[in-house]
């Protein structure tokens, strides 16, 4: 090569990648314009609305004026935000890992090779997720009763002790955690069918190296599911955070009248933060005011949520290598 | 020829306009929360029958009667523009969302509609409908009426000394404790609407005066938190009450309700669980054989379902005519033999007379369609400010039910965050 | 073999054979647990109320009442209300299997730069509740003339949904990118690789979504509330939702309902896991 034709042939490399760049963003963009279509027609203008709202007073009904930051805050005032807040936080850091956990160990256990009538055990194990919820609730009101509730039974039985499930402000939470463990089905199928994925021959090289069942687990299991395991957990930290149907569920059933309107639970234990929120909202009719509050739970999730990937995409790439 | 076709067409063109040249029949949408159902004697199908009946009656209006609908999905089309006419809040958001523009004041209409015939109402229905009933600004009609009821056990209380039923709140105390034993409960005040509005409309509670400012720390609502208090306190305690509350919500209207196996001296009840306690307490004697009474209460509590109309309505004098048709003494005559002919109470006076008077409707209910119309009910008042006030009502009774606050406190607090809802809502 | 192999290998597979009966009694065990309050559900319906909440608790309903399902299946147009259903079930399944594969392939194999940040908007998407975001959209739609209809609630589905998109991305990421560039080597439009080679690698995740995109519109309850005005359009959900208000005492009758509007999706997972479960791994893909 003479030193004339190099620049000619760096400079005709450069042209090839930055036209493939090109291409690759045009296609890159057609494929993902569905969701961009969508987002642009449907997601957006909703969102910027309600960025809109928390900085005015609109009831719904009546005229909207500007009053900045006066919802914010507000919030800050609110005698039910920081239970609001402290019970959201309860559901995200002791809910979902004991669903995911669960869930996992479910997933492993109707992976099992050669078990007769296994598609009756993966039903059984997702039937609750079938089930409407409200006839959940209405399910554990009897589960949970205090005195005759089959847990209570069951848990006397072998001499622990036996809450109040319901009415002990202590133990509501937690009945509702065991109430979403039961309808963990979602998360197990999605975990069933990443364990299914691994490659028999990894187990196969880790078993002639001597490995037992445990160390196959932590060491090529695990991180062989890393993705789905980030996207199980990040799902249920981001629905952790917005949790108020089943509460609300669970608290017009248990209390009748006007209150059950409110269903905040025996000393407001179960006040979510978004049911505080769907409170301010259709019920105080005070739009601009839950306006302030989802922007401002928007940020947090933001931030869990981008610490939560940070960390996990390093582990992820780590293991994949 | 070409002129005779011209003709002819001229001639068809006005004969196609024509028709159109006549009104169009104006659509009034009502939406329902009342489940749709194959079953002609529901709440539901006979709202629809009585529109279908009134569009066969009349060339420019017409109904269009749907259900199934829930509040939520009114307030969200409420807020924007081509929502229904008319709608079904529940009864406690009318006036909040009255006073918001969201809803319109119909008081106007009320007064000059002669037909609507406003004085076979009973008065205090109109007090869920606007925050000094019929005086002031009115943003809702009544349709159906529920009330709490009390059921006691006559050998009960008569083994404790009572002959007759007590009359008066201190003498229900009373009797409950003498009554109380480990086995038969006196009377648990953690009830349905316990912490709202029941003990306080039966101790006489003001809400508000009517100037709208919050009345609640008054010497009657130390009374009803008391008799509640001094309840719990005979029971054993917060924790001992909800529990046997719980344990049996769900034998309610089963023959195996404590009230009819003995298990209770008196028993909270609502007017629509009113038929079928009663035909449980039936069949109830025949395996137990324990008798039992509805009870008169020294004053009742009275709750309205509401109707109103949209603000956003392009056509509000037609829905006027619509809502007092449907609100109307025919519609209310048909409305009021309820679910399986079982009953229903509603809010005219005409209506109660049809229930005592009909031949399928059972004596019970008859019984209380007459204490309804004559009877001293009241209502917790209706105000742009209710949910913030139901909330404090609900949380501090609570804290002081389950003894970690005290009656002062408690009525401070409940007062305090009473008076804020009520700023809140006025900005 | 030795006889020190010999008594290695009986060793191992004693461990075998009692590592699988553990698991299969494990299985047992919280089956167990699990179908106990489903089992409730279904023996409550089939009872008279004052037996249904007897005490101490009457495990087998007696006599066998079928009262409450005459009730659920006379007072409901239990026809009408599956074949809405049906179709509020299936049309999304399309919807998504069309656009969420789409999406989630530009964002993992295509190499570009808007990828990572289209996924981090999706993400964000999901965190806003949607109480507040439900007003906007419902005005959004009311402007379009479109409030008594389906098409609020389909639609969105053929321009993907955030949850379905992160799904197949965390699968597609795990697909081997050599395939794909072999492809394109080979002078494959990029379309030709997705649907070619990209769609049957996935076809797992994509009949796992199938399955869940129709169970969670089955039960889906607020989207017909919101949207649907016309009773012949309501689905199951909506029609059994009329024997969930406590204050009307039915209880066996809204366990009848439950039951009814669960049954057809219980036969439903049950055939399907076969289909998407069994035999049908990545690793016979990616060869």
């Amino acid at each position: 090569m003479t030193s004339s034709s190099l620049p000619l042939d760096a400079k005709k490399m450069r042209k090839k990648s930055s036209a493939q760049e090109r291409r690759f963003t045009r296609q890159g963009l057609i494929f993902a314009s569905p969701w961009i279509i969508g987002f642009i027609g449907f997601t957006i203008f909703p969102i910027i609305m309600a960025f809109y709202y928390s900085f005015t007073d609109y009831d719904m009904f009546g005229d909207t004026n500007w009053i900045g930051w006066e919802n914010y805050i507000d919030i800050f005032d609110d005698r039910y935000t920081g239970r609001a807040v402290n019970n959201t936080i309860y559901i995200a850091l002791v809910g979902v890992p004991i669903g995911q956990i669960v869930a996992l160990f479910l997933a492993t256990l109707l992976n099992k090779k050669g078990v007769k009538g296994m598609p009756i055990f993966r039903t059984i194990f997702y039937l609750p997720t079938l089930v409407p919820a409200a006839a959940c609730a209405l399910l554990f009101l009897w589960v949970l009763n205090g005195k005759n509730g089959i847990l209570n039974i069951a848990l006397s039985s072998i001499g622990l002790k036996a809450p109040g499930w319901l009415t002990d402000p202590k133990w509501t939470k937690p009945a509702l955690i065991i109430m979403d463990t039961w309808r963990c089905g979602g998360a197990m199928i999605i975990y069933l069918a990443a364990l299914r994925s691994v490659p028999e021959t990894f187990y196969e090289a880790a078993a002639l190296d001597g490995a037992n069942n445990t160390q196959k687990f932590w060491h090529i299991t695990i991180p062989y599911i890393a993705p789905t395991i980030q996207f199980n957990g990040l799902m249920a930290m981001i629905g952790s955070f917005q949790y108020f149907v089943q509460a609300q569920i669970f608290s017009s059933i248990t209390d009748y009248g006007s209150n059950a309107a409110a269903g905040g639970g025996p000393r407001n234990s179960m006040l979510f933060y978004c049911l505080h929120l769907y409170r301010k909202a259709f019920k105080q009719m005070e739009m601009g005011y839950a306006c302030a509050m989802a922007v401002l739970l928007a940020i947090v999730v933001m931030i869990v949520s981008y610490l939560i990937m940070y960390f996990s995409e390093k582990k992820i790439t780590y293991s994949v290598e | 020829m070409k002129k005779l076709l011209a003709l002819v067409l001229c001639l068809i063109m006005v004969a196609t306009m024509v028709p159109a040249l006549a009104e169009e029949p104006i659509t009034i949408t009502v939406w329902s929360r009342e489940a749709e159902s194959q079953d002609p004697t529901a709440v539901g199908s006979r709202f629809v029958a009585l529109a279908e009946k009134w569009n066969a009656e009349h060339e420019d209006i017409k109904i269009d009667f749907v259900l199934a609908q829930s509040h939520d999905g009114m307030i969200t089309a409420m807020a924007n523009e081509g929502g229904p006419d008319i709608v079904d809040l529940l009864w406690q958001y009318a006036v909040p969302v009255g006073q918001k523009g969201g809803v319109l004041e119909l008081s106007e209409y009320i007064k000059n509609d002669a037909e609507f015939n406003v004085a076979d109402f009973f008065p205090n229905a109109w007090l869920t409908c606007g925050v000094v009933g019929l005086e002031g600004e009115i943003y809702a009609v009544p349709r159906s009426c529920n009330s709490a009821y009390m059921l006691y056990n006559p050998a009960i209380l008569k083994a404790a000394g009572y002959e007759e039923f007590p009359t008066t709140m201190e003498g229900i105390l009373e009797a409950a404790k003498a009554c109380h034993t480990d086995e038969v409960m006196g009377l648990n005040p953690i009830s349905p609407w316990r912490d709202d509005v029941l003990f306080y409309a039966a101790a006489g509670v003001q809400w508000s005066d009517a100037e709208g400012n919050v009345t609640f720390d008054s010497p009657e609502s130390r009374v009803a938190l008391k008799f509640q208090k001094d309840l719990i306190d005979m029971i054993g305690g917060f924790e001992a009450a909800s529990e046997w509350s719980t344990t049996y919500s769900n034998q309610f209207v089963t023959i195996n309700d404590p009230i009819f196996t003995g298990g209770a001296a008196m028993r909270f009840l609502f007017s629509w669980s009113l038929a079928d306690m009663f035909k449980a307490g039936d069949e109830a004697g025949k395996v137990y054989g324990v008798d039992y009474a509805l009870a008169d209460l020294p004053q009742g509590m009275l709750t309205c379902a509401t109707m109103q109309i949209n603000a956003n309505t392009k056509h509000p004098d037609e829905a006027w005519k619509v809502l007092a048709y449907l609100n109307g003494e025919a519609a209310m005559a048909d409305l009021c033999m309820g679910l399986e002919n079982r009953g229903q109470l509603v809010p005219r006076k005409s209506a109660l007379k049809v229930i005592q008077e009909s031949e399928v409707i059972s004596e019970t209910v008859k019984y209380a369609a007459g204490a309804l119309a004559e009877g001293n009910v009241v209502n917790f008042t209706n105000s742009a400010y209710i949910d913030g006030y139901l909330s404090a009502v609900g949380t501090y009774a609570d804290e002081y039910l389950r003894g970690y606050i005290d009656l002062e406190e408690a009525i401070e607090l409940i007062q305090e965050d009473a008076e804020k809802a009520k700023e809140d809502s006025e900005k | 073999m030795s006889k020190k192999g010999e008594m290695n290998v009986t060793a191992s597979i004693v461990k075998q054979k009692a590592s699988y009966w553990f698991g299969v009694l494990e299985l047992i065990f919280f089956s167990f647990i699990f179908i106990m309050p489903l089992y409730w559900m279904f023996r409550t319906a089939l009872m008279s109320v004052n037996q249904a909440f007897q005490r101490p608790t009457v495990w087998f309903p007696n006599p066998i009442i079928w009262d409450a399902y005459d009730e659920v299946m006379w007072k409901v147009d239990f026809g009408k209300y599956v074949w809405n259903t049906l179709f509020y079930c299936f049309v999304p399944i399309v919807g998504v299997l069309f656009s969420c594969p789409m999406v989630a392939y530009s964002l993992t194999k295509i190499p570009w730069k808007g990828g990572n940040v289209i996924f981090t908007i999706i993400l964000f998407t999901m965190m806003i509740p949607w109480t507040v975001t439900m007003i906007p959209v419902y005005s959004i739609w009311a402007n379009l003339g479109f409030t008594n209809s389906y098409v609020p609630l389909l639609l969105p589905t053929f321009f993907g949904s955030a949850y379905y998109i992160y799904l197949m991305r965390q699968y597609m990421k795990s697909l081997p990118d050599s395939v794909m560039e072999a492809a394109r080597i080979d002078g494959a439009s990029e379309f030709r690789i997705l649907y070619t080679i990209v769609y049957p690698m996935c076809k797992t995740v994509c009949v796992t979504i199938a399955v869940l995109v129709f169970m969670a519109h089955w039960n889906d309850y607020t989207g017909p509330m919101l949207y649907l005005k016309d009773s012949a359009k309501f689905t199951l959900s909506y029609g059994m939702a009329q024997f969930g208000d406590p204050q009307a005492n039915q209880w066996t009758e809204m366990m009848a309902a439950s039951t009814v509007s669960t049954a057809p999706l219980i036969v439903l997972f049950f055939f399907a896991q076969k289909y998407f479960l069994n035999g049908i791994s990545t690793t016979s893909g990616l060869k």
